[in-house]
């Protein structure tokens, strides 16, 4: 028993220090809306589709585009775009998410790639451009381009 | 042991149903203050079932309390409940209930994987105390039974009299000799039961030895005795005869009368003749006990054979839920498939022909997979009759319990998390609803009974369980008072009566004084309430002083099947619960009738009803403007009844109810009557419409 346990404190040492190497760099997805690059940590990514048969939903802010039927489980889908007070202008992208548990899933314009992000690299907001979903903004290593980082949690919290 | 878990989960599967099974024979003997023959028998086999199989599976305490009953049922089943005097009857059911609550109580043990108790002796003597009264009643009406037992023992019948097998309930008696030397003379006579069983009902007859399936023993018996059928009607012996002929190895037959018998005075040893069954059962009996690995065996068939819920099986709700997925997506699948859009212009009549089949055959399968999680809410109900029961002895107020839409089917885990409230409720309205004095009840002008009422109907998606009782209902005066001690209520406020039921509801209160065994242990309705809004549903009390309560438990169904009517508005579809639908009609503009503010009616029958136009509801676009371009839908729920008006019927569809995501419902979007969604065959979310809170909403 004793054995064991000393196996496993071995295990999560091991793991600590694997993740510590790793803390510093993580995957995101980038995706775009209204011509903002917006990225997500993949950790609640679960899918992607092109496109998706939304049932709206009435008596609920605009923003929520409605609740798609997902083998069998009923989701709701956020207008991302018009979360963020922006006009769709394209036919959207579905990312399903699962955050903590719970499935949501935002339209937003495309979806761009993967890429890794070291977490150094991560700036925050200045305080006048602040917004509830981004808790974080950052240069694409080897880009040129600008990502805000999207705070998927806040998405959950926000109906609360 | 070696003992597979398979046979332990049939085997304690196999308890559960009898015990239930037992629990109900008992409760209606009990109203009907005695056990009818059906009964007896029914509860002799019981018994006899739990005996063998509890024996095989090695639980000695079950097996010899189930004995001990057997033997005292065979008694009762030979000398009928006549032989029981009235003032012993209640005696005899508490002991039957006791017994009950004894086997539970092991199977739970086992269920637990604890040791059953070996420590039964005081149950036993209690039991056997019992019997043998019943038995002393019977040695002071015959005292040459007892004394004929004795010599019993050695041979069992040593006298060879034909009418000593004889039976005053079936007199028609027919006794049968196998060939000699047959052997397994006791199943043969098994088997010459069954084939009388296609000429005579089977309750038309029975036989002697009655334990031949069971007792090896008894072929001996028969050897030197025969065996004897018995038949109420001399046309039945008759019909039986031809059985009787095609069985082989019977070696000969002879037909006896037994009222013929009796009135012949040829008999040396008459006056213990018409006791001898009785004095039989004791040492037949004896003989099971000794020979547990037999009989054991031999009782295991006879319990497979008899058992009327074998067929049932037990499966994880996890599965039912894998299971539910697949055909959704199956469904939807075949959806793609049958409309895909590369078909578009051909004609393929083959595939067109498959393709409906196949249509079919899904939803035929998706209707299977849906029952399956759905199971009545009899199961709890039931289990309310016996706390009623025992409570109105334990109390000494008399109460009926009424149950009502006990096949209401309900998710599984509904059920389950329903169970305790109900409980709870219906110990409440027995402690401190039911008035204590039936004088009181008199003087109040009630009925000297109690009643409580327990119903469950479902509306919309919903459902409604409702616990009226008729008794003192809830003093505000006594309540506030309360509320105020323990720091709930504020002195000197003027509270609403329905804000003083709302007291009722709140942690740590407790109107009785004294904690009872029932009620009242510190706990109290606002553990049902917490129970009941961890399932997402409302509990709410209305009560008049003197006249009674009524609780309220309104659950929404997290799954349950609904018939509905799909109808679409724009490009929305919605589904309205059929239940709810009167009446569904055209009409025309001129029909509609304008109020002052703008509000329209229609005049149906003799009444005014308003009209709800759905798509001027709920904000949608491109829908019927014109009453003659739409349908109007007369709905009513509760007393609210109006018109909702909409653009096309679509059709009628069972579906599952499925609430909303909490993203969702957080937008309040219940209080706008959209109470879940559902998910149409082709893969589509429809909505679900709750016609009560359109109504609320909308005035």
């Amino acid at each position: 028993m004793s054995e064991e346990l000393f196996q496993r404190d071995a295990d999560i040492e091991n793991a600590l220090s694997d993740k510590a190497h790793e803390q510093d760099e993580a995957k995101y997805l980038i995706f775009r809306s209204s011509n903002i690059l917006y990225a997500m940590s993949t950790d609640y990514v679960s899918e992607i589709f092109t496109s998706v048969d939304i049932t709206r939903v009435p008596m609920v802010p605009e923003y929520i585009a409605g609740v798609i039927n997902l083998r069998g489980a009923v989701v709701p889908i956020i207008d991302f775009r018009l979360l963020l007070g922006r006009w769709p202008e394209e036919d959207p992208c579905a990312i399903i998410l699962d955050i903590e548990g719970t499935s949501i899933g935002i339209l937003v314009d495309t979806v761009d790639r993967m890429v890794d992000i070291s977490k150094s690299a991560i700036l925050p907001v200045p305080a006048q451009n602040e917004h509830p979903m981004v808790n974080g903004m950052c240069t694409i290593p080897g880009g040129t381009s600008t990502v805000m980082l999207l705070d998927a949690p806040a998405l959950i919290r926000m109906s609360e | 042991m070696g003992m597979g878990n398979d046979m332990m989960e049939a085997y304690l599967f196999e308890m559960h149903s009898m015990l239930e099974q037992l629990d109900d024979l008992i409760l209606s003997s009990e109203q009907a203050k005695t056990f009818s023959q059906e009964a007896v028998n029914e509860i002799f086999r019981i018994m006899h079932t739990i005996k063998g199989s509890s024996a095989m599976m090695e639980f000695n305490s079950l097996m010899t309390i189930a004995h001990r009953i057997e033997d005292m049922f065979f008694v009762i089943r030979e000398k009928t409940m006549d032989a029981i005097p009235d003032n012993m009857r209640p005696e005899l059911f508490d002991l039957i209930f006791e017994s009950i609550d004894f086997f539970r109580s092991e199977i739970e043990k086992i269920e637990n994987g604890e040791p059953p108790t070996n420590d039964i002796d005081t149950f036993l003597n209690k039991i056997n105390t019992f019997a043998n009264k019943i038995s002393g009643e019977e040695s002071e009406e015959a005292p040459a039974a007892e004394e004929t037992a004795a010599p019993e023992e050695t041979g069992a019948a040593a006298s060879g009299e034909l009418m000593a097998y004889g039976s005053a309930d079936f007199p028609y008696g027919l006794q049968v000799f196998f060939d000699e030397g047959a052997g397994m003379e006791n199943l043969r006579a098994m088997m010459l039961v069954n084939a009388v069983k296609d000429f005579v009902e089977e309750t038309q007859y029975d036989f002697y030895p009655s334990d031949v399936q069971l007792n090896p023993e008894t072929a001996n018996f028969i050897v030197d005795n025969g065996f004897f059928l018995r038949f109420k009607t001399e046309g039945d012996r008759t019909e039986a005869l031809s059985a009787v002929r095609e069985t082989g190895s019977v070696r000969e037959y002879q037909p006896f009368d037994y009222s013929a018998a009796a009135a012949a005075p040829v008999v040396e040893d008459a006056p213990a003749v018409e006791k001898d069954p009785v004095a039989e059962a004791a040492p037949v009996a004896p003989a099971v006990t000794e020979m547990p690995a037999q009989q054991s065996a031999a009782a295991q068939p006879s319990a497979k054979q008899q058992h009327v819920k074998e067929s049932l099986i037990s499966v994880s709700l996890s599965k039912l839920d894998a299971l539910m997925a697949v055909v959704s997506e199956i469904v939807i699948t075949e959806a793609q498939v049958t409309a895909s859009p590369d078909l578009k212009g051909l004609k393929l009549d083959n595939f067109t022909k498959a393709a409906r089949q196949l249509r079919s055959l899904t939803d035929n399968l998706q209707d299977v997979a849906m029952s399956l999680r759905m199971v009545p809410v009899s199961g709890t109900f039931q289990k309310m009759k016996r706390i009623v029961r025992d409570m109105s002895k334990k109390l000494d107020r008399e109460t009926n319990l009424i149950l009502e839409g006990e096949d209401t089917e309900v998710d599984k885990t509904i059920v389950d998390s329903i169970s305790d409230p109900i409980m709870h409720i219906v110990r409440n309205s027995m402690d401190h609803g039911i008035e204590e004095r039936k004088d009181d009840r008199i003087a109040a002008g009630k009925d000297p009974v109690g009643t409580i009422v327990l119903s469950a109907r479902q509306t919309g998606s919903e459902v409604i369980i409702e616990i009226v009782d008729d008794g003192r209902g809830v003093d505000d005066q006594a309540v506030l008072n309360k509320a105020i001690r323990q720091g709930l209520a504020t002195p000197g406020v003027e509270y609403a009566h329905k804000d003083i039921l709302n007291f009722l509801l709140m942690p740590g209160f407790s109107t009785n004084t004294e904690v009872t065994e029932y009620s009242g242990r510190g706990v109290g309705m606002d553990v049902v309430k917490s129970n009941v809004e961890n399932c997402g549903g409302t509990v709410s009390i209305t009560s008049t002083l003197g006249k009674g309560m009524t609780t309220t438990l309104k659950i929404p169904l997290t799954m349950a099947i609904m018939d509905g009517m799909e109808v679409s508005v724009g490009e929305s579809i919605f589904t309205v619960p059929i239940s709810n639908i009167r009446q569904i009609f055209k009409a025309s503009d001129m029909h509609i009738i304008q109020d002052e503010t703008h509000g329209e009616m229609i005049k149906i029958v003799d009444n005014f009803y308003s009209i709800v136009r759905a798509n001027r509801f709920y904000n949608i676009d491109n829908a019927a403007e014109t009453f003659d371009d739409g349908v109007l839908l007369w709905v009513e729920s509760g007393d609210n009844s109006f018109c909702l008006f909409v653009d096309k019927l679509i059709g009628e569809q069972q579906v599952v109810v499925k609430p909303f995501p909490e993203y969702i419902n957080n937008f309040g979007i219940k209080n706008s009557g959209i109470s879940g969604c559902t998910i149409l065959g082709d893969g589509s979310i429809s909505i679900i419409l709750d016609v009560a809170n359109i109504y609320t909403a909308q005035s």
